[in-house]
C-alpha cells in the first residue's frame, strides 16, 4: 500500500503513538547524534548523520540479564521487551537487522533477541546519497532496502513524504495514527529514478556474488598481513558494527550471595582472548587471523548462509578504526579492483 | 570465633585513595560485605592488628629498602595477596621517578637534605612479591573490587578485562575523542573502568596497564598521525606505563 | 523473514537442575560424575554430543557425555579441572545439583551408526580423549558382532592419567575369543609397565586393518591429531572413513556467540564430532 503525508502528520503520529509504545529515533545528545528514545517527536534529530552505533542494541543490548537466580535454586528466564516503534532507520540499519533477524532466528531461535523484534515497528527513512565518504552501501547495494521495515518513508520535497506500508503491522500504525492520502506510484517511480541517477557512477564491488569464493581463495593474500599488522585488537569496528552479534556470559552473585544473575554482553571476535579456552590455549591468537576471521564473516562464511553481502557498508567500521582498516580496501584487494599490488 | 576470612589492608607509597574507593560503599554494601569477611587490619580505619590473612590488598608502589622487607613479611602471612589500584598493581604515578638519576631525583625533591637517600625505584608489587590478583586503576573501581572479593570468595579466578578500554567507550556510544583532536591511550589499554574518562569528556591516561599483547607500535603511528612528534607520543605512556617494558625497556635512561 | 512464523526457544538459555549421584577420583585433576536428571525422561543424546553445565554464581562449560544413550534418566560426566566452572565442580559431592543445558552439537548420529556396521571400528584416544570416546566405546562393546572388529588404542602419559582402568582391564579380559582388542602405550611408563612404550601412533603398526573397511574415531589431545593422520594416510586410509571429535570455546552451545566458529563452521552445531574429508582444509581447526 502506498500512502503520501507530510513532516507535521509524521510527528504528531509520533506522538499518538508514544501513549503506547516506546518511540525510538536519532536524537541530538550534546555534539552527538545517536539513536535514542524520545519523549515527544520534538526529540527528533530530522536529518542523516552516521551514529557511533546502530539500532541493534534496542533488540540486542549491550548487556542483558539472561537469568536471574536464587541461592535456593529459584531460576527464572528473563526477557525486557516493550513494544517499540524504531523510527527513520536508513536501509544500511535496516538491512543488518535483516541479517540478525535471520541469524538470531536460525537453528535454535533467541528468545531474547526474538520477543524485542517481534514487539517492535520499523519505519525506514530512505536515502538518496550516501552520508558521508567513509560509507560504502552502494558497494554491495544496501543502499536499497528491499525488507525489514514495516513502513517505508521517501522524502520528496517540500516536508512530504511517500509512506510505503510492507506488513500487518505497519498497516497498523498507519490506519490508526499517520494522517495520509493515497500516494501514487508514479511519484514512487520518479523518486526512484532520480535515486538511481544520484547513485549512478557509485558502482558496486565487482564480483560481488563471488565473494565467498573469492575471501576463501585469498586466505593469505598479502593483504591481510598488511592490513593486520596495524590492527590494534580494539574491538571497535565489532561493537559499531551493525551486523555483529558474538557475545560473552558472566555469572554473578550479589554481594549478599543470596541471588544473581547470568548476563550476556557484547564480545567481538577481535579481541586477543576471544577463542580462549580454560586451558590457555587461544586458536586464534594474532591480530592478523582475527581480522581475517571478521572479514569473512561479512564476506564469506556468512554471506553463504545469508544469501547476500553481511557487510552493509554502514562505514561505522572504518570511522571507529583509528588504524584506518576498512572492509572496502581489503575486499578491493580480493577481487583486484584496486589494481594495486600487495606483495 | 568468627569462621569468616580474614582481610586486611595495607599501604605503601600512594595517595591511600583506593583505600577510601574500597569501602566507599552504601551502608547496605558495607554490612553485606561485613557479612562475608571479617576485616582483620586497616590503618585508614582502626588500630587492630592480626597474625595472619585470607586476603592481603595491597595499597601503593614498593618504592624504599624497608617496603621490599614488610612486603615480603606480608606475603609470608597472607593466603591471598591483591593488588589495589595503579601504585601497586604498575607503580602508578610514583614510577615517573623512575625516567631521573637518584641524585639529580633527591636535589630535586629535597633540596637540602643530603641525607635523605632511601628511595629505591618505584616498584609494582609483583616485582617483589607473588601477586595473586589484581586491582588496577587509578583510583580503583569499587564495583570491580567488589566483584573480586566475591570471586576470591567463591573461589573463581578474579578476572579482570584483557580487552581494551575502545569496548566499554563504543559500549556507551562516545564520540571517539580522537575525532576532538585529543589523543588517548584508550586503544591499548584495560577496560573495566567502563570507559569512565572519555566518557566525561575527558581521555584514557593508562591508569590500569596496557592489556596483554597490546600493538604499541601501531599506536604510536597513530600517536604520530594525530600530529604528535614520537617524542611526545612516548610522553603520553609516561604517566602510567614506565613498568610496562613493552614501551619502555630498561635501557630507558 | 516473517518473524511471527520463527520458533522462539523460550528455554534456550534456561537450565534444568539434575543431581549428582555418583562421584569417582581418577586423579586430583579428573573425576567421574554420574548425573540424574530431576525429571522424568533421558537426556536423549548421541555418543559425542555434549552438554553446558552451570553452577550458579559461577558459570557455564560446556563438558562431553561420557555414557551412552540408553542410561534412563543417568548420564556420566567426566572432567578435567581446568576452569572456574570445573573447579568448583569438583568440590560438589553426591546429591548436590548442578544445573545442565543440552544435549548440544554433532555426535555419532544414526547415519554415521550405518556406516559404521560391519565395519572395523579403529578408536584412537589419547589421555582424557577417552571420556568423549567413551559414550560410543560402551555402546558398540555389547553389539560388537555388529562389526567386523572392534580396536581401541588408547595412549596416556602415565598410568596414573588411564582413565576408567576397571573399565579397561574389562575391556583387556573381554578381547580374548573375541572381535574386540585394547592396545594401550605409555609415553612414561613405571617399572611394572608390561605394555607398549611411547607415543599413540607407535599403536599403528601394530593393528592389522583394511583401510578401505575400517571406520577410525579419534580424540586426544590438539597436537596428537596432526600425527595420527599423518600415520592413517601412509596407510591410505580413506579420508571420509576418518571421524573426530574437536573441541573449542563452545560458550552458548547454540550456534550464536561466535566463539568455537573456526572459519565458517560452529563447532557446537557442525562439531564436536566431524568427519576428516568435510574439514580437511579448514586451517583453523587444525
Amino acid at each position: 500500500m502506498l500512502l503520501k503525508t507530510t513532516k507535521t502528520a509524521l510527528l504528531k503520529g509520533i506522538d499518538q503513538v508514544l501513549s503506547t509504545y516506546q518511540v525510538a529515533a536519532l536524537t541530538k545528545q550534546d555534539s552527538r547524534v545517536l539513536y535514542n528514545y524520545v519523549k515527544t517527536s520534538h526529540d527528533i534529530f530530522w536529518g542523516c548523520r552516521p551514529t557511533v552505533l546502530p539500532p541493534k542494541k534496542f533488540f540486542f543490548p549491550p548487556h542483558e540479564t539472561l537469568l536471574d537466580y536464587t541461592a535456593d535454586g529459584q531460576i527464572i528466564a528473563k526477557i525486557e521487551s516493550k513494544p517499540l516503534v524504531l523510527f527513520g532507520i536508513h536501509p544500511c540499519d535496516l538491512r543488518g537487522i535483516q541479517i540478525l533477524d535471520e541469524a538470531f532466528a536460525d537453528l535454535h531461535g533467541d528468545p531474547n533477541y526474538l520477543e524485542r523484534r517481534e514487539k517492535a515497528i520499523i519505519i525506514g527513512l530512505d536515502c538518496h546519497q550516501t552520508c558521508d565518504q567513509d560509507s560504502f552501501c552502494y558497494k554491495v547495494g544496501a543502499h536499497y532496502a528491499k525488507t525489514g521495515y514495516d513502513i517505508m518513508l521517501y522524502p520528496l520535497k517540500d516536508d512530504q513524504y511517500l509512506v510505503e506500508v510492507a506488513t500487518d503491522r505497519g498497516n497498523v500504525f498507519a490506519e490508526q495514527f499517520l494522517r495520509a492520502i493515497k500516494g501514487e506510484e508514479k511519484e514512487l517511480e520518479e523518486y526512484q529514478q532520480a535515486k538511481a541517477k544520484a547513485f549512478e557512477s557509485l558502482k558496486p564491488f565487482k564480483d560481488l556474488e563471488k565473494f565467498p569464493e573469492l575471501f576463501q581463495e585469498n586466505t593469505h593474500h598479502p593483504v591481510w598481513e598488511h592490513e593486520g599488522a596495524r590492527c590494534l585488537s580494539c574491538g571497535s569496528c565489532v561493537m559499531v558494527c551493525p551486523t555483529c552479534y558474538c557475545f560473552n556470559v558472566t555469572d554473578d552473585w550479589e554481594l549478599n550471595m543470596r541471588a544473581g544473575k547470568r548476563q550476556r554482553h557484547w564480545d567481538a571476535c577481535m579481541l586477543h582472548d576471544f577463542t580462549t579456552v580454560a586451558t590457555g590455549e587461544n586458536f586464534r591468537p594474532t591480530a592478523t587471523a582475527r581480522l581475517h576471521h571478521r572479514i569473512n564473516r561479512k564476506f564469506n562464511y556468512l554471506m553463504k548462509k545469508h544469501g547476500q553481502s553481511v557487510c552493509v557498508g554502514c562505514g561505522r567500521c572504518v570511522r571507529a578504526c583509528l588504524a584506518d582498516i576498512s572492509p572496502k580496501t581489503i575486499a578491493e584487494a580480493i577481487n583486484g579492483e584496486d589494481e594495486k599490488e600487495w606483495n | 570465633m568468627s569462621k569468616k576470612p580474614k582481610v586486611a589492608f595495607f599501604d605503601f607509597t600512594g595517595c591511600e585513595g583506593c583505600q577510601l574507593c574500597a569501602v566507599d560503599l552504601t551502608p547496605e554494601q558495607l554490612f553485606d560485605l561485613l557479612a562475608l569477611v571479617d576485616i582483620v587490619e586497616f590503618r585508614e580505619v582502626m588500630t587492630d592488628k592480626a597474625e595472619s590473612y585470607d586476603i592481603a590488598f595491597i595499597e601503593g608502589s614498593i618504592s624504599r629498602k624497608p617496603d621490599e622487607e614488610k612486603i615480603k613479611d606480608i606475603r609470608a602471612r597472607s593466603k591471598l595477596l591483591v593488588t589495589l589500584g595503579a601504585c601497586s598493581t604498575i607503580a602508578g604515578v610514583n614510577a615517573l621517578r623512575n625516567f631521573y638519576p637518584d641524585d639529580k631525583l633527591l636535589h630535586l625533591v629535597y633540596p637540602g637534605h643530603p641525607e635523605i637517600d632511601r628511595t629505591t625505584i618505584a616498584r609494582g608489587v609483583s616485582e617483589v612479591v607473588k601477586v595473586d590478583a589484581m586491582i588496577p586503576g587509578c583510583p580503583i573501581d569499587t564495583h570491580e573490587f567488589l566483584r573480586v572479593v566475591k570471586d576470591l570468595l567463591l573461589g573463581k579466578k578474579p578476572e579482570i578485562p584483557t580487552y581494551p578500554v575502545c569496548v566499554e567507550c563504543k559500549m556507551n556510544e562516545n564520540t571517539c575523542v580522537y575525532e576532538k583532536g585529543i589523543h588517548c591511550l584508550g586503544p591499548v589499554i584495560r577496560a573495566g573502568c567502563n570507559a569512565i574518562c572519555p566518557s566525561n569528556g575527558g581521555y584514557c591516561f593508562g591508569c590500569r596497564g596496557a592489556i596483554p599483547k597490546a600493538n604499541i607500535e601501531s599506536m604510536k603511528e597513530i600517536l604520530q598521525k594525530y600530529n604528535l612528534s614520537a617524542a611526545d607520543a612516548l610522553d603520553k605512556f609516561k604517566l602510567f606505563l614506565e613498568r610496562d617494558k613493552e614501551i619502555f625497556p630498561d635501557d630507558k635512561n | 523473514m516473517e518473524l511471527a512464523l520463527v520458533q522462539s526457544n523460550a528455554k534456550l538459555y534456561l537450565p534444568e537442575p539434575a543431581r549428582i549421584v555418583k562421584v569417582r577420583n581418577f586423579t586430583e585433576h579428573e573425576k567421574f560424575f554420574q548425573i540424574e536428571l530431576l525429571r522424568k525422561g533421558s537426556l536423549g543424546h548421541d555418543p559425542g554430543q555434549f552438554v553446558e553445565v552451570s553452577i550458579l554464581g559461577i558459570g557455564e562449560a560446556p563438558i562431553s557425555i561420557a555414557s551412552p544413550p540408553d542410561s534412563g534418566n543417568r548420564f556420566d560426566l567426566c572432567a578435567r579441572a581446568v576452569g572456574d566452572v570445573t573447579k568448583k565442580l569438583f568440590t560438589f559431592k553426591k546429591n548436590d545439583l548442578i544445573y545442565i543445558r543440552g544435549p548440544f552439537g554433532h555426535g555419532f548420529d544414526d547415519k554415521i551408526f550405518q556406516r559404521m556396521r560391519g565395519k572395523h571400528l579403529l578408536f584412537i584416544a589419547g589421555g582424557i580423549g577417552y571420556f568423549p570416546l567413551r559414550s560410543l566405546i560402551n555402546q558398540v562393546i555389547p553389539n560388537a558382532k555388529n562389526y567386523k572388529k572392534i580396536s581401541i588404542l588408547y595412549g596416556c602419559k602415565t598410568s596414573q592419567d588411564r582413565m576408567f582402568p576397571d573399565e579397561l582391564k574389562k575391556i583387556h579380559h573381554l578381547s580374548v575369543g573375541s572381535n574386540v582388542e585394547l592396545l594401550e602405550t605409555l609415553d612414561h611408563p613405571e617399572a611394572d609397565w608390561t605394555g607398549n612404550v611411547g607415543v599413540i601412533t607407535t599403536l599403528i603398526p601394530k593393528i592389522d586393518f583394511d583401510p578401505a573397511e575400517t571406520i577410525a574415531i579419534i580424540v586426544g589431545p590438539p597436537i596428537m591429531y596432526k600425527f595420527v593422520l599423518t600415520s592413517l594416510m601412509d596407510k591410505h586410509m580413506p579420508k571420509e572413513n576418518i571421524y573426530m571429535s574437536l573441541e573449542r570455546r563452545m560458550k552458548c552451545g547454540v550456534g550464536k556467540c561466535g566463539h568455537c566458529q573456526m572459519e565458517g563452521v560452529y563447532v557446537c552445531q557442525k562439531g564436536p564430532v566431524f568427519n576428516y574429508a568435510d574439514v580437511e582444509h579448514n586451517e583453523e581447526l587444525f
